[in-house]
């Protein structure tokens, strides 16, 4: 062990508990990000959430640690995202171009598959309502937990999402119910 | 129905389950988790306690396709310039552009040897100016001036720094020179714990 005077068993400390968190998170994270860049940016992110989770490890939340770092997480990919986007418009105004491709693009090597329907929808909706649908969907969080990653109360999230839903029913549907994949449904889209 | 719904936004995940991720014990991952561990740690202050207010400014370059785009490193030239009316004034300009150097890797040891730090507000901005309304001196070499004018001629881009009026920024300097590459940057979480650690 260390002998730094005072310090050695605290660094030890933060260094275990650092890493056993990693262990609980990282998978979960890197899944995060993947599914909403390519994956050198998604990286990058994902090495800048870590940074925080270290930096700010005695405050982490015991027993919601993962949706701080899906917070953490959200806010670094944003970031990395607008750096994307500047080193573009630089390298476009070296080039005596201009430079606008999106950043925000899901991998291009993986595909949406098999609801084009839901998937034109979904793509319809403003970036709000996806992002809500999507850590529904993808992350399978519920209403409290999407409040804690998006820093919004449960009541919000809760009321966000349900329109969000709403929403994308009716733009699937131009108005009709959601007929489910492969199938003819007859009512009207509940919420809940 | 919100169930059918779920699964049917499920499947339009575009990453599939079987893709592994990367392991904690890969060789990757321990470098990444090394090098993190073996900075140093913010000591967040309580008001920052209530959430996750995570980064919005690199600190390292880990991966990132930033460093190998286009070399920052800007001198900034910083010269004293006499009060107006109450406030003191400095003057920045931009001594050159030089895409041909390339980005040192952030760290908060690099950013500590600055002899001049700050943050302050944007209150104008021009095709060839910035006007820097400053709040806090971190650490200063000379005078502590109340606006700092930055002469950008046409070389901002190369700082790497969009500066928008209204926001705020922390500005480092070394021996009379600002450079890019994270250095200096908009005011968020993570460059300001560098600031706080380089100079608190």
């Amino acid at each position: 062990m260390t002998t730094v005077p005072g310090q050695p068993l605290e660094r030890d400390q933060r260094r275990d508990r650092f890493e056993r968190l990693v262990g609980d998170v990282l998978a979960p994270l890197q899944r995060y990000l993947r599914r909403r860049a390519e994956v050198a940016v998604a990286d990058d992110a994902l090495a800048d959430a870590l940074l925080v989770l270290w930096r700010r490890l005695d405050v982490v939340p015991p027993g919601g640690e993962l949706m701080w770092c899906y917070a953490v997480a959200r806010r670094c990919l944003a970031n990395q995202q607008r750096t994307a986007r500047r080193q573009l418009r630089l390298v476009g105004r070296l080039a005596g171009r201009t430079v606008d491709q999106p950043v925000t693009a899901p991998p291009a090597d993986l595909a949406f598959h098999g609801d084009p329907e839901l998937e034109s929808a979904l793509s319809g909706l403003t970036v709000e309502d996806r992002e809500l649908l999507q850590l529904w969907a993808w992350e399978r969080l519920d209403p409290g937990e999407i409040a804690l990653v998006l820093g919004i109360t449960a009541n919000a999230a809760s009321i966000r999402l349900h329109r969000a839903k709403k929403r994308l029913r009716l733009v699937a549907t131009d108005g009709k119910d959601l007929p489910a994949a492969g199938h003819s449904t007859v009512g009207t889209a509940e919420e809940g | 129905m919100d169930d059918e719904l779920r699964q049917r936004l499920g499947r339009l995940d575009p990453l599939d389950a079987a893709i592994p991720t990367d392991d904690t014990s890969s060789p990757r991952v321990r470098a990444l988790l090394e090098e993190i561990m073996n900075t140093s740690v913010e000591n967040p202050p309580a008001t920052s306690v209530a959430g996750p207010r995570p980064p919005k400014r690199r600190l390292l370059v880990l991966s990132g396709v930033a460093a190998a785009i286009i070399a920052v490193a800007v001198g900034i030239g910083i010269a004293s310039s006499g009060n107006d009316a109450s406030q003191s004034r400095r003057s920045l300009s931009v001594e050159a552009a030089t895409p041909g150097r390339t980005c040192i890797r952030f760290s908060t040891d690099l950013l500590a040897q600055a002899s001049d730090a700050f943050s302050g507000t944007v209150t104008a901005v021009t095709d060839s100016a910035v006007t820097i309304a400053v709040d806090h001196w971190y650490k200063a070499s000379g005078a502590k001036a109340d606006i700092v004018d930055v002469a950008t001629g046409t070389s901002l881009p190369f700082l790497g720094v969009d500066f928008t009026k209204g926001d705020h920024y922390l500005v480092s300097a070394t021996d009379g020179h600002v450079n890019g590459c994270g250095f200096s940057g908009p005011d968020e979480s993570v460059l300001a714990a560098a600031f706080t650690t380089a100079f608190g």
